[in-house]
């Protein structure tokens, strides 16, 4: 097992320059008394804007106690800190390990809020302001939830002052162009490969969307070419063939942000998916809605009426969204086990409180009952919301994963993200809240990550229906706050377009940015980590080794019965206080019929009592959450095992069937993050926590607590610790 | 889902019922089957209700699967099964050609059938209501659903049945308003409704109430008649010298005394018991006069390498007056003494300060840390049995017949039952890490020593020894902890008493079986069985068809001849491991203590055993299943491995026989 900087000489794909800012004496200085190089890893097009020494980071787990020394850079990327101490991380093998951020780093795009401890009491300092004195401790809190605190006690004034500053304002930008994403100069090393998912900028990704789905009656349009009819709409998109360029140009003024309706999906049925914005409110011509509304229809091969559902009605608000959020955040956030052990009395209440799993709920009913009468009662489906960025995005795509199973596979997955999220136009840079803009409200909302709830629900409700794993979902919405990737940064893809191009102008050599997708996971993690993205229990996977067991899905119980249609009506408690639940459909509907295999049709439990806590994605990195040894990761190990087992069996089978063994069936690899043979094997389950693969505690000794309970194994780690950092000087 | 699914009016509370259905058969794993042919003893599943129709609507939707609690010990799933009860049913019908008919009950060796009413319709929270034939034997109510294919079935062993009750009279209008109810121990309720003019419901409510209740009415438990017999015999998996040698007990420390032998010391205390080896049995008498009932300290489990131990008793009789018992006193320093690793001992007193200190009123009492030296006095805050059993009354209340689901976790909070586990989770933790961490020793009681104290060592000692962790062991450690130091299954459950409001009834083993389920949800592979063995523990637990949890204590066990008379559950568990077994079960990976997060953001609602009558809730992948299935795909495979080297062995044989044969091995097999 490798020391602590292994993640930073690990730095294989990224070319390393020198900053030019480094400054030689401070250097020489860290050389003395740290007898190592003390500087951060820096990406190409990455600049060191301030730095300070001699700082200690704690762990957030033990008061302030003891910290680990080390330097701390503001860059215009990330916060990084960087310690000659051995992070003893021992067992950092069973770490999903990030290359672009190590361990103690924080891309400026993840901080959510800067805190100052001063004598016990925490006060938020503002974005953009200025500090003058001292600061004490610096408690940096971010976007995944993790709190970091530094002391800057035996740090040069002036250093700290240059540091503190140089992150209030860099962490906070003001415009869009001030991100990394724009400053990132990769060269032309850079391979980008991510051939695998479509982005659905060109037309061939449409066309080829057309012949998997096999819709009658739709066809791609040019209509949005250069932005001319809609600044939020993508250049292509999916219309009924029996509406022409000319009739979309007319109808589109008539329509919020000029958004005409889009197709999102079909089922082999006939009827579609469709999402639909509200008519502008200064529009008397009702009649457009109604042509194109006639228009949908014309494409189902019955010619039925079209269901219209008002998602505002149904689905929380984005306001809601956020003020859930914000709750569970909190919730989420303790400030140390004292606060943590008080509010467990009451978790329940207060969970109930945050509101979050009631948006979870809403949406997947609201999913659910959408699938089912497009699967089971044959009708076209028109979501209608008024700008149709928010919550249409997150129907879709899971009334997508409800029924198509290419989505749940993880490149389909990504084609449906990019499709339904990033070129129909979620306002990313809002909802995420990238920009800090003053005269702007703040509309931070994170809708996408209550779309990623919901998904991680139906892969706890159908664990074998999913290619990828929870894992995944996690890495995922972290990368959104990585701002490197251009994916989740825009509002639209004109305002892509226009970044790009004022970039280009700005730029004296006249290049474009190297605006890269977040698909390209090779830039992230090694082919190892990546493997935490495979789910072992793939019903897809093992059909491919078995295509002959009957069980190679779930047998999948025909869905709830609160899909159906009568509980849209029963559910407008998002918009009237007043609840009423109890009229909700009084007959039991047990219609869709069974489809055993992991293929078919998921209807998953909806209700607040069949919902649990994503514990992996906002529980990761509360150490006292956590059990030593167990949790779902010592569940997913053994499957791993096994699944790596019937790989080296099933390879023994071909050879043993071939007269010569067939070379292209033979590949060694299952897979699996974990091996059967791999030297991280047998012993590694024991060590495992149930934050796997994300470590609660940061660095310690982990030895020590094998076998121990969690919190004499919380007061051994802050000995050692302590010991750490006085071994190193913490003078 | 809520309310909409029962079409009454909450607040009748009356019918209710539970689904589970055999499937079509088509989709029976091989787990399935072979959950399905284990149960050769249809009806031996108390609480199993079967329910099944393939093309009906409301088919998949009861879908048993293993690991789904109607698969509980029997609910027949397979065609096999199916054959199985045909098979039976017509043994029984040649045996009894009088009273056979398609819709009689399938019976049991020792069952007879004793009311039969037709044109019952029960009143299905779920499903609406269903007409069929309802039958009462000596041992189970059961309910067949008219013409359905597969048939719909209820099956409720009458162990389980707390209250029946007579709803509405002659005057009676409207449909389905005449009939009984049927109040259950195991979350829920029944209603059958009776047609006034078939005049059946009379002998129903008679048989329910004679066999129901046999203690009111000088009747056997149906232990007693069944004659079932399996292979292996349950009444030996506990003895406790083999026990105390597999802790290496006796050694230096301590001793085996047969001082309790004949019950005569404490009736409520196995006869076997492991004591300081300085204590002579006097002194024990001397102690057991301080301790209520005489329960005296007595060893549970010691520590291989430091020994240190887990004792347990009842409290002091301290008394308002403060009294001190230098015998007393003295033997808990010898049990300090034989743990030379460390110069303390904790007592941890399981109840609330407040709990303990008013006890003292009634002659009871704690030790104070001013007589006992070195001693330290901790108490869990656990609540006494009257809260426990108005905490699960409210948590059914919320669960069913419909669940509240407006505002579920708060409710959830507000039933305090979750706490409550915490608590005694926290309890069990804190006395493991004791033992585990502190090398100290540790004694554990509460009041009488024998509800909150078995549910505190049992857990501490799961928690400490792998070997308690597989199947075997938890059964012996119910043996040990729960049956021989006098856990009052009988009163606690109420067994065969009409007195359903008895005050001393309370789910304090429902709660230990909770814990467990909490540990093996934080470990999911370090027990060697699985939920299913948890929840036929407890549905047997009521059902009164085995002879384990039928007493109140040893002494009484053996006055009335259970051993002998009855089957034990761990005969009927250990024909059939295999549906019990967790399909990741580790053993290497777990050879040390394991500690559970005792934090409400770990520990959560058992729905598989709480909200198990309700279709909506099962899960519809259960990832038991998918486990089990990549074991079988690995079974299935390293078959094929061993076929095809043996075929390879066998063609490598032919060839150097006839070593003029083609170059190629492909053209050898066409040949």
């Amino acid at each position: 097992m490798s020391g602590g900087f292994k993640s930073y000489v690990n730095m294989n794909e990224v070319e390393k320059t020198e900053p030019e800012s480094q400054k030689k004496d401070v250097k020489k200085i860290a050389n003395e008394v740290f007898g190592g190089p003390m500087e951060p890893k820096l990406l190409p097009g990455e600049l060191v804007i301030a730095e300070g020494h001699n700082v200690l980071k704690f762990n957030s787990t033990d008061d302030f106690n003891h910290g680990v020394s080390g330097a701390l850079f503001c860059t215009n990327f990330k916060i990084s800190f960087v310690t000659a101490n051995r992070s003893s991380y021992d067992l950092g093998e069973l770490r999903q390990r990030n290359q672009l951020l190590s361990e103690h780093d924080i891309a400026l795009t993840c901080v959510e809020a800067v805190y100052q401890v001063w004598n016990g009491k925490k006060k938020r300092l503002p974005p953009g302001s200025n500090i003058q004195g001292r600061v004490g401790i610096l408690e940096i809190h971010c976007k995944d939830f993790r709190i970091l605190p530094f002391s800057f006690k035996f740090t040069p004034k002036e250093a700290e002052r240059n540091v503190v500053n140089a992150i209030l304002h860099h962490a906070f930008p003001t415009s869009l162009d001030l991100l990394f994403a724009f400053e990132y100069n990769p060269g032309k090393n850079l391979r980008i490969g991510i051939a695998d998912t479509p982005e659905f900028r060109a037309v061939k990704d449409w066309e080829r969307e057309l012949s998997r789905v096999h819709p009658s009656g739709w066809r791609v349009s040019f209509a949005n070419t250069n932005f001319k009819m809609s600044d939020t709409l993508p250049e292509q998109f999916i219309v009924p063939s029996s509406l022409s360029d000319h009739d979309l140009n007319n109808s589109s003024p008539h329509f919020v942000d000029g958004r005409v309706p889009l197709w999102s999906w079909s089922h082999q049925n006939g009827s579609s998916l469709v999402r639909m914005v509200e008519l502008r409110s200064d529009t008397t011509q009702t009649q457009y809605l109604e042509s194109m509304l006639r228009a949908i229809e014309s494409t189902h091969p019955e010619r039925t009426k079209a269901s219209i559902i008002d998602l505002a009605r149904l689905c929380p608000s984005p306001k809601y969204i956020q003020v859930a959020y914000y709750k569970l955040r909190d919730l989420c956030m303790p400030a140390g086990a004292e606060d943590f052990w008080a509010a467990d009395q009451k978790w329940y209440s207060l969970l109930d409180g945050t509101k979050w799993l009631q948006c979870v709920s809403a949406c997947l009913s609201v999913s659910s009952a959408v699938a089912e009468r497009i699967a089971g009662s044959r009708q076209t489906v028109v979501l209608r919301e008024y700008d149709g960025r928010d919550l249409s995005c997150v129907v879709a795509s899971v009334v997508q994963l409800i029924l198509d199973c290419h989505t749940r596979t993880l490149v389909g997955f990504q084609a449906l993200v990019q499709r339904e999220w990033v070129v129909c136009g979620h306002r990313f840079t809002d909802r995420l809240h990238h920009v800090h803009a003053k005269d702007k409200d703040n509309e931070e909302s994170p809708v996408f990550l209550l779309f990623l709830d919901c998904v991680w629900q139906l892969l706890q409700q159908f664990p074998s229906c999913f290619e990828f794993t929870e894992t995944y979902l996690t890495t995922l919405w972290d990368s959104a706050r990585v701002p490197l990737f251009a994916t989740f940064l825009f509002n639209s893809e004109r305002d892509r377009y226009v970044a790009c191009m004022d970039a280009k102008r700005d730029k004296n050599d006249n290049t474009s940015p190297t605006l890269m997708p977040v698909w390209d996971w090779s830039l992230q993690f090694s082919d190892q980590d990546r493997l935490l993205f495979n789910n072992p229990l793939y019903g897809g996977k093992l059909a491919e080794y078995f295509p002959e067991h009957p069980s190679n899905g779930p047998t999948v119980v025909p869905p709830n019965p609160t899909n159906t249609l009568g509980s849209f009506k029963s559910r407008n408690k998002w918009k009237s206080k007043k609840k009423k639940q109890a009229g909700a459909s009084a007959q039991v509907s047990f219609a869709t019929p069974s489809t055993p295999s992991f293929n078919g049709p998921l209807f998953p439990i909806n209700i607040g009592a069949g919902l649990k806590l994503w514990t992996q994605c906002y529980m990761r990195w509360i150490p006292w959450a956590h059990t030593v040894g167990g949790g779902p990761p010592s569940e997913y190990f053994h499957q791993c095992l096994l699944v790596d087992e019937l790989h080296i069996l099933n390879m023994k089978i071909h050879s043993l069937e071939m007269s010569k063994p067939d070379e292209h069936n033979t590949s060694r690899e299952s897979g699996m993050f974990f091996t059967f043979e791999s030297p991280r094997g047998f012993d590694a389950n024991d060590s495992l926590t149930s934050a796997f693969p994300y470590s609660p505690i940061g660095s310690m000794d982990r030895k020590s607590i094998v076998g121990t309970p969690l919190f004499s194994f919380l007061r051994r780690m802050s000995v050692s610790s302590y010991n750490g950092a006085a071994a190193n000087g913490d003078d | 889902m809520d309310k909409s699914e029962s079409r009454e009016p909450r607040q009748t509370q009356g019918s209710a019922g539970s689904l589970s259905a055999s499937s079509d058969g088509k989709t029976g794993s091989s787990a399935e089957a072979a959950s399905g042919a284990a149960a050769t003893t249809p009806g031996s599943t108390p609480g199993s209700t079967r329910s099944s129709s393939g093309r009906s609507r409301t088919s998949s939707h009861d879908q048993a699967k293993p690991g789904s609690p109607s698969a509980s010990a029997s609910s027949s799933v397979s065609d096999s099964q199916e054959n199985l009860q045909a098979q039976e049913l017509k043994v029984l019908r040649d045996a009894n050609s009088k009273l056979a008919q398609p819709d009689d009950p399938p019976l049991m060796p020792g069952e007879k059938l004793q009311a039969i009413a037709k044109d019952v319709t029960y009143l299905c929270p779920f499903m609406g209501p269903v007409r069929g034939v309802l039958s009462v034997t000596n041992y189970k109510l059961y309910f067949k659903g008219n013409n359905r294919d597969p048939p719909f079935i209820v099956d409720v062993p009458l162990g389980v049945v707390s209250r029946v009750e007579k709803v509405g009279g002659q005057s009676s209008r409207g449909e389905n308003s005449y009939g009984l109810d049927v109040f259950c121990k195991d979350m829920r309720n029944l209603r059958f409704a009776h047609k006034q003019e078939n005049h059946s419901r009379r002998l129903v409510f008679e048989k329910l109430q004679q066999y129901a209740f046999p203690v009111n009415n000088k009747l056997p438990f149906f232990a007693f008649e069944y004659k079932e017999t399996f292979s292996t015999n349950g009444w030996k998996v506990y003895s406790p010298v083999e026990e105390f040698k597999r802790l290496g007990l006796p050694n230096d420390a301590w001793r085996i005394t047969k001082v309790n032998e004949n019950y005569e010391f404490c009736d409520t205390y196995p006869a076997v018991l492991s004591v300081p080896k300085a204590a002579t049995d006097d002194d024990l008498r001397r102690v057991g006069v301080f301790r209520s009932r005489c329960r005296i300290p007595a060893l549970s489990w010691i520590h291989p390498e430091s020994q240190a131990t887990i004792s347990r008793c009842s409290q002091p009789l301290v008394g308002v007056g403060g009294k001190r018992c230098r015998d007393d006193e003295k033997y808990l320093q010898l049990i300090m003494d034989a743990n030379a690793q460390s110069h303390k001992l904790y007592i941890m007193d399981a109840r609330p300060n407040v709990n303990a200190v008013a006890n003292k009123a009634k002659g009871g009492g704690y030790e104070s840390e001013d007589a006992y030296q070195n001693v330290e006095l901790v108490f869990l805050d656990i609540h006494n049995i009257h809260v426990m059993r108005e905490s699960l009354r409210k948590l059914r209340d919320m669960l069913y017949p419909s669940i509240d689901d407006h505002h579920w976790l708060s409710n959830l909070e507000a039933t305090h039952w979750l706490e409550h586990i915490k608590l005694i989770l926290a309890g069990a933790v804190r006395v493991a890490d004791k033992v585990e961490s502190h090398k100290t020793s540790v004694v554990v009681h509460c009041s009488d020593g024998w509800d909150r104290t078995a549910q505190l060592t049992a857990l501490a000692m799961l928690m400490l020894d792998p070997f308690y962790r597989t199947i075997r062991g938890f059964e012996l450690l119910i043996e040990k902890e729960w049956l021989s130091f006098g856990h009052k299954f009988a009163t606690r459950l109420g067994h065969g008493d009409k007195n359903h409001a008895d005050a001393d009834r309370s789910p304090v083993f429902l709660q230990f079986i909770d814990c467990v389920w909490q540990i093996s949800r934080q470990f999911p592979v370090a027990l060697e069985f699985n939920e299913q063995f948890l929840i036929t523990i407890l549905d047997h637990a009521y059902s009164c068809l085995f002879g384990t949890f039928l007493c109140n204590a040893e002494q009484i066990q053996d006055k009335e001849g259970v051993r002998q008379n009855t089957v034990s559950l761990w005969s009927y568990v250990n024909d059939r491991p295999d549906e019990f077994r967790n399909p990741l079960y580790a053993a290497y990976s777990h050879q040390h203590v394991i500690f559970p997060v005792a934090s409400l953001r770990r520990i959560e609602l058992w729905k598989a055993y709480y909200i198990r009558w309700n279709p909506r809730m099962r899960p519809q992948e259960p990832l038991s299943q998918r486990n089990r299935e990549l074991l079988e795909l690995r079974a299935q495979l390293q078959k094929r491995v061993e076929e095809l080297q043996q075929e390879v062995g066998t063609k490598e044989k032919s060839r150097e026989a006839s070593p003029d044969s083609s170059p190629t091995q492909a053209v050898t097999v066409s040949v």
